[in-house]
């Protein structure tokens, strides 16, 4: 418990760097340290997400004569080679190494030129293993064997993958697309309570998605706004995914330190986290940058009622719904 | 149940008519004593021997006449109206028998002040063409998609034309001549009211077909988006911090259509006389407005009345059923042909249908975007099965973006090919590293017996599989009578090509027209006069090497073009066919017996067969 309290006290004062906002993908020779690989690593993931390889091309070019690159990174870029049309180039960069990245990064040519055996091989178990992946520790691995099995038209030997899949990546930019298979695989067995349930998770991933690209591509066409990286924010509050939330929304703050909409956000991302006083301060700080924001006021009202006062809580509550508040406490 | 929960599920006709003419004591023809050979495209296949086959679609546009060249806006396609290109149509004018061709225009600018009309060109007989006048009596605009049949019934093609701001119908007289028909369609479906004012109707492709069996052509129009000439959006959508700019692959592209409005589609009931009424409503209950650029009228649950398939770009298919009264409901989620395999919207663009694994079902294929398959999905027993990938079309369209489509049988071989017309909508796919290209041949695979799409490489620079020049249109038809069928090509800012088939192997064919009556029948379900949506079986071989060729004569294939209603059967290594049965709209089956390869046949229903001739 007291380790847990810590934890969290370190994420209070130490927000996380930003790894859903990459800077850049350009670097002109291979990063030396683990930060600046998981950043580099983030913007590729990021390039390729939003369909631009180039910029994962050019800004990787050493890549293809480094003799020790990050398994990670040579992955992605072999599949910004695949997606600008130099899959040959991508098959010769990955080789026959056998690092996860690496395979799965085969694994996705082998889809994409309709190699279902291929893809199939790539990722199944060793005999006798009792894994249902060959990469077990690597979510990606069972949406990409069971994306294979369904293509090839054995959708129940794809959806307990797939299952496994949404549960261990709910926020996976591809769930929208496992959501529709297990749609699929529940309707081949008749089974229509399930398939309606799994469309209703398919349909909120795919809108939670939309959203997250579309913002992301604002952030990207106007990086000194600070609406769209608060839309970010927003979005990672509404997937309890504190951490990447908290990035989002302080890199909007570190653009305008007076940003209201972006401290009472902010606010309510600390008071989630746990991080009382950090809440406090930023929802102080939101009501006096605008004394009319409105969400603020519940965020007070729970610190309030989480407090243990009451009257605290009520006199925000009925603040709240003065200015049209209509969330519960 | 992935299938349409509504429809009964009636066992293919063309099993069941199969079987009782294979039990048909008087029907039979002579037996072969000998089984056929292999055809030698089989064989070749079957060896692992890449395909190598003497066939190729020439280009012969130039040399027979054809000096169509399309006008869409201009080269740097800054705005999505410039994007789409033109659609050609493939029908009889003059009703003498062969095949003329008529194109929509662009313009060369946005300003709308030099509009054009159609190009026709007609056919001397033998595959070369003139101009002819459209004549005194038409309208000028930037037409776009075309659809061909006797809407007058009057016993000869008629046109009805779309583009932006309009629809209109082309009734074609005694002499050949098209003329417009004024008032034929309700001018307030011209444009869309909407909460700043009204916008232009930009109308796509278009299906003329007998919805409800009433012996009388309806109409299906698509229609893409709100688009302000004037003013169209250009680098990006929306304003200031939310602003979402205009890109594709990191280069600034055109805008459209997402963010965009899109229009929605309407359906128009035939009178008979070249005059339609506006009955959207009461066809189409329900109906969600998308970006339509593909429409296809075919036979999809095999109940013998016509259904709808709606390529959308950007937005989910229709899968439209018909409930045998024209009212039309959409099952493509049901039927898993809404979206991509994995759920994602494509960019629908053409369609076709057709026979390909000769099980009597009909299958159809939908051309995407780059980085999306050509999809091809296989009548099953309920609904359809996806075989994209397991055919190896990811890999063999994912590069490509696609619009007209053809399921036909080029070779004779008996088994289907498919034909798609491509090109891209972005000048900047020509940038480095974008996967793709601008301009882009036509394509051709063989999708049979192997079920595996095998890519036919031309033989000749001349081929239109060769040059590189972005289409958009297309249709088929056999406008030289030699018995195979040809390919137009409306190129977009180019000139059309003519693909002549043109092939060395010594298959056999059969060349088909169904025709419905001259008189209508005193009562419904009626078989259009032209008809549209009659099927039929040739019985090819006895013994063990017996089967059976089906099809349906319908003109929507394509992309905002009208094909020939002409049937073309690949008869292989036989030498005549050895029963034919013709299932009409009206629900009358005829069987006839067989007769020698290499003929063009006309049937009427009620006539019987009316004309017999050699291809040429």
């Amino acid at each position: 418990m007291i380790a847990m309290l810590l934890l969290v006290l370190a994420a209070c004062v130490e927000p996380l760097q930003s790894t859903v906002l990459p800077v850049s993908a350009a670097q002109s020779s291979p990063p030396r340290d683990a930060a600046a690989i998981a950043t580099l690593r983030a913007a590729w993931r990021e390039a390729l997400e939003l369909d631009v390889p180039s910029e994962v091309l050019a800004g990787g070019a050493w890549i293809e004569s480094a003799s020790d690159a990050d398994p990670e990174l040579l992955a992605l870029f072999a599949r910004a080679l695949a997606s600008a049309g130099l899959a040959e180039r991508a098959d010769a960069l990955l080789g026959q190494k056998s690092a996860p990245p690496i395979a799965l990064a085969r694994a996705r040519l082998a889809l994409d030129r309709d190699e279902l055996e291929g893809a199939i091989r790539e990722l199944a178990p060793p005999a006798g293993s009792t894994e249902t992946v060959r990469f077990p520790a690597v979510p990606e691995a069972f949406l990409l064997l069971g994306r294979a099995h369904a293509r090839a038209g054995d959708l129940a030997r794809a959806e307990p993958l797939l299952v496994e899949f949404v549960s261990r990546a709910p926020w996976h930019v591809e769930a929208p697309q496992a959501w529709f298979v297990l749609v699929d695989a529940a309707l081949a067995r008749g089974d229509s309570s399930g398939s309606a349930s799994r469309e209703q998770s398919r349909a909120q991933s795919a809108e939670w998605h939309a959203f997250y690209r579309a913002r992301r591509v604002q952030v990207r066409a106007n990086p000194s706004e600070t609406l769209p990286r608060l839309g970010l924010a927003q979005l990672w509050l509404s997937a309890n995914e504190l951490e990447r939330a908290r990035a989002a929304v302080e890199s909007a703050l570190a653009i305008d330190t007076r940003f209201c909409r972006g401290l009472e956000l902010a606010a309510e991302i600390e008071r989630r986290a746990g991080c009382v006083e950090d809440a406090r301060s930023r929802a102080d700080a939101a009501l006096a940058c605008d004394s009319k924001l409105v969400e603020v006021h519940l965020t007070l009202a729970r610190l309030a009622r989480d407090a243990g006062d009451a009257t605290t809580s009520n006199v925000h509550v009925a603040r709240y719904r003065e200015l049209g508040g209509k969330k519960e406490l | 149940m992935r299938w349409f929960p509504a429809v009964t599920l009636v066992v293919s006709f063309v099993v069941s008519l199969v079987v009782l003419g294979l039990l048909g004591a008087g029907c039979g023809s002579e037996s072969p004593a000998t089984p056929p050979p292999v055809p030698p495209t089989v064989a070749a296949t079957a060896a692992g021997v890449a395909e190598s086959l003497e066939r190729d679609l020439i280009d012969e546009a130039p040399a027979r006449g054809l000096d169509y060249v399309n006008r869409s806006g201009t080269a740097e396609k800054r705005v999505i109206l410039e994007a789409n290109g033109a659609g050609v149509a493939v029908l009889d004018l003059g009703n003498d028998g062969d095949l003329d061709l008529v194109f929509a225009q662009g313009a060369p600018t946005l300003d709308f002040t030099d509009l054009p009309g159609l190009e026709v060109f007609e056919n001397d007989g033998a595959g070369r063409f003139r101009r002819r006048a459209l004549g005194s009596s038409y309208t000028a605009m930037w037409s776009t998609g075309l659809a061909a049949g006797d809407v007058d019934g009057d016993g000869d093609d008629d046109l009805v034309v779309g583009g932006i701001m309009g629809l209109c119908v082309y009734l074609q007289g005694t002499d050949g001549a098209l003329a417009l028909r004024n008032g034929a369609i309700p001018t307030e479906l011209f444009t869309i009211p909407r909460a700043k004012g009204r916008a232009l109707s930009w109308f796509t492709s278009l299906a003329l077909f007998d919805a409800d069996r009433d012996g009388r052509l309806d109409l299906y129009a698509g229609r893409y988006l709100d688009l302000d000439v004037g003013a169209p959006p250009r680098t990006a959508l929306g304003e200031g911090a939310l602003a979402i700019p205009c890109q594709w692959k990191g280069h600034t592209v055109f805008c459209g259509p997402a963010g965009l409005t899109p229009q929605p589609d309407i359906f128009l009931r035939g009178r008979g006389d070249g005059t339609f009424e506006d009955a959207t409503a009461s066809a189409l209950p329900g109906h969600v407005a998308s970006f339509t650029l593909g429409v296809h009228a075919f036979d999809a649950d095999g109940d013998l009345d016509t259904d709808l398939f709606v390529a959308n770009d950007t937005s989910p298919n229709l899968m439209l059923i018909n409930d045998g009264r024209g009212v039309f409901t959409d099952f493509a989620r049901a039927a898993g042909v809404a979206l991509s395999s994995e759920g994602r919207m494509q960019a629908g663009m053409g369609v076709a249908s057709a026979d390909v694994d000769r099980d009597g079902k009909l299958d159809f294929a939908v051309t995407n975007f780059s980085d999306e398959p050509t999809e091809l999905f296989l009548g099953a027993q309920q609904g359809f099965r996806r075989v994209t990938n397991t055919f190896g079309l990811l890999r063999e369209t994912r590069s490509l973006l696609s619009w007209g489509v053809h399921l036909a049988d080029f070779d004779g071989d008996g088994w289907l090919e498919m034909l798609t017309a491509n090109g891209h909508v972005y000048p900047q796919a020509d940038e480095p590293m974008t996967g793709t290209r601008y301009g882009q041949p036509a394509t051709l695979w063989r999708l049979g017996p192997e079920r595996r799409a095998i890519r036919i490489e031309p033989n000749s620079e001349r081929s239109i599989l060769h040059a590189a020049i972005g289409a958009r249109g297309s249709a088929i038809g056999d406008v030289d009578m030699d018995g195979a069928v040809d390919v137009v090509l409306a190129r977009i800012d180019a000139p059309a090509a003519l693909g002549m088939n043109r092939t060395s192997s010594t298959n056999t064919r059969l060349a088909l027209r169904l025709l419905g009556p001259t008189l209508p029948t005193p009562s419904a379900p009626r078989t259009p006069r032209d008809g549209h949506g009659a099927k039929a079986i040739v019985v090819i071989e006895v013994g063990a090497a017996e089967h059976a060729l089906f099809a349906e004569s319908h003109t929507s294939a394509g992309f905002q073009s009208s094909s020939t209603p002409w049937l073309h059967f690949g008869l292989g290594s036989a030498r005549r066919y050895e029963k034919l049965i013709v299932r009409w709209p009206s629900g009358r089956v005829d069987t006839f017996e067989g007769g020698d390869a290499n003929a063009r046949i006309v049937v009427r229903e009620g006539d019987g067969v009316i004309e017999r001739a050699p291809f040429r």
